[in-house]
Order: structure tokens, then sequence, then C-alpha cells
């Protein structure tokens, strides 16, 4: 079957980014990685269009606070819904502010499955 | 009535004054009289006035004076002494008197004898007696000479009595006045909660009751005693300071009580004078009651703060744990997913062993956390247990650093390893290890990819373990803090990470008798190193130093 869409996942750790995109492929997405709010920027300035991004909020070089507000200083040119997937504290706070929908870490499949599905 | 303490200073410790006063008196009514002949022989030429009878009732004056020098005795009672002679100057007066035939003139030396005699006997009961003594004089002058009871003379004479004891009784009543609210002051005195000192030069001349109490003495047991003594030793130097000083700031000290005990005070002293002297006078407060309510707020304060840290951590340790567990649910899902749907996504052996491994490596992740934790919280509670024994420190920081090199080069960071070889010292192997993982880790944390030197050499007589990356870097303020629990030098946003590392390894390293420093500059990467004292090196030349990079 051919590709549901793109994710972009925006991760730091390593294991957790393999194994994410691992049950995304699986799931039938097409997964584009970076591992910092910088790469993920980017990649997107480079012209990825994905459908979606996953963004982890604690990641070096730049976090997932500041790649938020960029990005939603620059809507609709990239014309991409943004989850968040983070386990720190503040999630619902900064998911309000920046008025994006939220997962919280360890990860619930069937929550990430519906709200991709959105 | 009892009379005020204050008062009775000037009797008991200024004795020289009512001395010196009868003295100056005895000299002054001396040489009066004497001058006294001098004079009517002038005035009043021809007058029965014997120079004799005179030189007598003057050598008496110098003689009381002379023994009042050389006699003790004399000495206590000079007053009565210069009494008795007062009595003997009007004896022989009124002897002149009557044998001058009442002369006004004399009749107005009389006046001015009992007057001045009178003005100089200021203790009632000499008074009271003398004023008996000259009516009874004049009574029987009256006798011996009627004509005298028709002058002027006994009338003038009983009014300069009375005068003189009426004067007396009211200058009683107004020392008693006087007396009676100095009382009241004592009474004050005493019922001031401060303790009060008044000292002159530091010696004590009255306390009150609070200040008795507070410091443990009898009524009155205090005075004469130094203040210094009530001080413990180590506040005998700020207590002279003030005093030296004079300073009428309130100032803290330790009090020592009659016991020996010894307890916190607050002092403010000043100056008071008082009859030409320049004494001291200082309000005592016991502040143990304060100390206590000081410290346990700094107590609680502390306390309050440590939860909060405690709390702020919990909160970063359950994010740092979420990330493995995370990542093990998530596999096992994928496992599971795989399974349902079955066909070419079925799982086989290679990958459900993939998937152990890294579930595995999640586990080992969480275990390090997790021994983290309980490494600090055992190090709080000085619990942390280490085996000393004596290892060989180059082959361990070797096994160590290649153990890490795979995922240091997978991150970017390759690893060089520069180690003397045979640098023995005594120490915990494992706490050893943990040391070198932390750093090496650290590395590969905020080492951005770039290359992480490690190295072990001999310097003086320390081992000297280095830990060398091209990262972030710390800035200078950040340099002494990141060795403190939970401390991190990046924000909790930035990077994961409990902040516990270094912490963990300082602890470790001082145990072992070393130091941690690090030596670093923002952007331009960090070196960390290790000093532990060396057990013993084996015949290594110096130079002879193995190099190892893995790629």
């Amino acid at each position: 079957m051919g590709t549901l869409g793109t994710i972009l996942l925006v991760e730091d750790d390593v294991d957790l980014h393999e194994v994410t995109k691992a049950f995304l492929e699986l799931e039938g997405f097409e997964v584009a990685s970076a591992f910092n709010g910088q790469q993920a920027l980017d990649a997107l300035l480079g012209g990825l269009k994905p459908n979606l991004i996953l963004l982890d909020l604690m990641m070096p070089v730049m976090n997932g606070y500041v790649f938020l507000s960029i990005f939603t200083a620059h809507q609709p040119p990239f014309g991409t819904s943004v989850v968040i997937l983070s386990a720190a504290a503040d999630v619902t706070e900064t998911a309000k502010k920046f008025d994006v929908p939220f997962v919280k870490k360890p990860l619930d499949i069937t929550l990430l499955a519906k709200l991709i599905k959105r | 009535m009892e009379k005020s303490k204050l008062l009775t200073i000037s009797s008991k410790t200024l004795p020289n004054d009512r001395t010196r006063f009868n003295r100056g008196l005895l000299a002054a009514g001396g040489a009066a009289y004497l001058a006294w002949w001098f004079v009517v022989e002038s005035l009043l030429p021809g007058s029965f006035n014997p120079l004799f009878g005179r030189l007598v009732v003057v050598s008496l004056f110098f003689l009381v004076l002379i023994l009042s020098y050389l006699s003790a005795v004399v000495r206590s009672h000079i007053g009565t002494c210069f009494s008795a002679c007062a009595w003997i100057v009007t004896l022989h007066y009124f002897y002149l008197f009557h044998n001058n035939h009442s002369d006004v003139n004399w009749t107005i030396g009389s006046y001015i004898i009992v007057i001045a005699l009178c003005a100089c006997l200021e203790s009632t009961l000499l008074l009271r007696y003398y004023v008996l003594f000259v009516t009874g004089l004049s009574l029987l002058i009256g006798l011996f000479d009627p004509v005298v009871v028709k002058t002027v003379f006994l009338s003038g004479m009983l009014t300069i009595l009375a005068f003189a004891y009426f004067g007396m009784t009211a200058k009683l009543k107004l020392l008693k006045q006087v007396g009676e609210q100095a009382l009241g002051l004592q009474n004050l005195f005493d019922a001031v909660f401060e303790g009060v000192v008044i000292h002159d030069q530091g010696v004590v001349i009255d306390t009150n009751q609070s200040f008795d109490k507070m410091f443990g003495y009898g009524q009155g047991e205090a005075r004469g005693k130094l203040v210094t003594e009530f001080a413990s030793p180590q506040a005998q130097a700020i207590v002279r300071e003030n005093i030296g000083a004079n300073s009428e700031m309130p100032y803290e000290a330790e009090g020592k009580r009659k016991d020996g005990f010894c307890f916190p005070i607050e002092i403010r002293g000043k100056r008071h004078f008082f009859r030409g002297k320049n004494l001291r006078i200082a309000a005592i407060r016991d502040v143990t009651e304060e100390k206590k309510v000081e410290q346990v707020r700094v107590l609680l304060n502390a306390s309050r703060e440590a939860i909060k840290i405690h709390d702020e951590f919990v909160l970063v340790a359950s994010h740092e744990l979420k990330t493995p567990l995370s990542a093990i649910k998530m596999q096992t899902q994928i496992v599971k997913r795989k399974i349902q749907k079955g066909g070419a996504n079925a799982p086989d052996l290679e990958s459900v062993e993939k998937v152990a491994e890294f579930i595995e490596r999640q586990v080992d992740k969480l275990i390090r956390l997790t021994v983290d934790m309980v490494d600090v919280s055992k190090i709080s509670l000085g619990k942390l247990d280490m085996q000393v024994s004596l290892l060989n420190f180059s082959m361990l920081a070797e096994e160590t650093a290649k153990g890490l090199s795979e995922a240091l080069a997978e991150a970017g960071s390759q690893l060089t390893i520069e180690m003397r070889p045979g640098v023995f010292v005594e120490g915990d192997s494992f706490r050893l290890e943990q040391v070198i993982v932390n750093l090496l880790v650290n590395s590969l944390k905020y080492g951005s990819g770039k290359p992480v030197r490690i190295s072990l050499t001999g310097r003086d007589q320390d081992a000297v373990l280095e830990v060398e990356d091209l990262g972030i870097g710390l800035a200078k303020t950040d340099q002494a803090r990141v060795f403190q629990r939970f401390e991190r030098a990046v924000s909790s946003r930035d990077i994961s990470g409990l902040g516990l590392g270094l912490f963990i390894c300082k602890y470790i390293v001082e145990a072992h008798h070393g130091k941690i420093e690090v030596v670093s500059e923002l952007g331009k990467g960090a070196r960390f190193s290790v000093k532990i004292p060396i057990a013993h090196t084996s015949d290594v030349q110096d130079g002879d130093v193995r190099h190892n990079t893995t790629s």
C-alpha cells in the first residue's frame, strides 16, 4: 500500500527515535528524521512538506519550545499540523499556548493512531 | 527607710570626700578664728580679747586636724571631733562675750559664729545637740547678765537657732523625698526587664535585680567585679572594644553566668555622668529564645528549600525515566502489531533478537538512572559504600574507555585514549569506574559530536585522569555549580539528564582523598581533571605512554 503520508519526527533520543520511526513505518507512514529543532527547521526550509510533525520538546541545539515559536510564527506557509510528543512536565501549558494537541510519553499507540488519522 | 544604693555610693565608694571636707573645716575654722583675733584687735581696741585663750582654741582645731592624719579613730569620727571643737569655740566666744559686757558688736559676732557652725554641722544629731547647747548657754548668760535679756541678743540667738533647726528639718525632709524618689528609682531600676549594670572604667558599681537574676548572682554580689567577668572568654574582646569606644550601638555578645554557663546576649550601653565620674550604663538582654527562634526559622527555610529542590528533581527524574520507558513500550507494541499483522511483517528470530537487545539497552539506562538516584541518597545519608583495594588505575581507565568508545563514535565523538600504564591507586574499582563513565557520558552529551580525549598521567604524587571535549563548554559561573547536587549548567529544556553525575563523581573522588576540577570556556569545550594519590607505579619510563585511537 502507498504511504499514508509523511511525518517529520523530531526527537533527540536515538533509541526512542528509532523505535518510533519503526512503529510509524509499520503503520504505513513515511518518516523523515530530525534530531533537534534546528534539523527540523532545516528540513522544512529545504522543501520537506510533511503532513504531520511529531515534536519532542527537550532537545539540544534547538529545543521544541523554540522550534514551536518559530514554526507557529510562520504558519500557514508550512501548512502542516504539529503534535507534541513529550514527557516534559509543562506539556499541557505549552500545548495550550501554541494551540497544538499533545501526547504524553510513554506513548500510547492507539491514541497516537487516532490523532494521526485526524 | 532603705536608702537607695545610688545615694550610698558616695559614702561607700568615695569616703574621702567627707573626711576631706571636715579637714577643710578644721583648717579653715582654725585659721578664721585666729584671724578673728586680729580683726577684733584692730576694729575693737580695748576689748577683752586675750591671745592666750584664743591660741589654745585654735591649736585645738589644728591638733584634731593633725590627728586625723595619724589616727584612724580620729579620721572615722572626724565629724564628731569637729562638733566638739565647735562647742569649745562657742563656749570660748560666749566667755569673751560675757566679759565684754554684751557689747553689741560682740552680739553680732556671736550670731555669726553660731550661724557658721550650724551650717558646718551637717549631721542631724550633732546639730540638735549643738542647738540645745547654745540655747542653754544663751539662757545661762541671761542669768549672769540680766542686761542681756533686755537686748536683742537672746531673741536673736533663739531665732537663729530656730532657723537652723527647722532648716535642717526641711533639708532632711527634702533628703527623705529624694531618698524616696531614689527608692522609687531603685524600684524602677529593679523592675526593668533588662539587666542593667553601671560600671566605672569596667568596675561594677551597681546592678539591678534582673541583671543579678540573669547572671545568677545574689543581690549586690556583682558589685566591685570587673564587667568582663560576666562575658564569656570568646566575647571578652568585643565587650572591651565597645566599652573602650564608648559605643552606643547595640551589639551581640555571649554572657557568662556565675556557674560558668554561657548564653547569647544583646548589649546596649552609653555614657553616664554622675558626680563628676564618667560612668557607663548598659542594658543587657538575654536573646537565647530569640536565637532559638531564629535557628528554627533558618532550619525551616532550609527544609523548605530542600523540599523544593527535591520536588523539582522528582519532576526532572520522572522525565528522564519516561524516555527509556516509552522506548520499551513502543518496541513491545511494535512486536505485538507485527504479530497481529502477520505475513511479511511477522517478526523473525533475528528481529526478535534485535528487539531484545534494544529493550535491554533501555533497561540498562533505567538501571543507571535509578542507581544514580540511590547513590545520591546514600551520599546524603553518608552511607555510600566503598570497598577499597589496590587497583591498576591505568587498566581500569583503559577498559572503561574502550567500552564506551563505540557509543562515542556513534555520536561523532572520536575517542582518543592516552594511558600511562602501571599507575596504581588505593580505591574502589566500581566507584572509580562510575566516575570515568560519568565523565565520558558527559562528553558524549555535551561534546557536540567533536572528538574526545581521555588521558592518564602521573604528576607529583597524584594520578591525573583527564577527559577533554570540544563541545559547548561551561561558563565560569557554572563551573563551581555543576558539582552540586541536581545542578546542571544547561537548561533542562535542552539536554536531558538528572544532574547527579558530577555530584556523585565529586563525592567519590574526594572519598579517595582526591580532587576533581574543570577547566572550561563557554563554547570551547571542557577539560575535567581527576587527581587521586598514587599508591605506587610499576617500573615504567617517563614518556612511555601508549596511544590508542579508535574510530
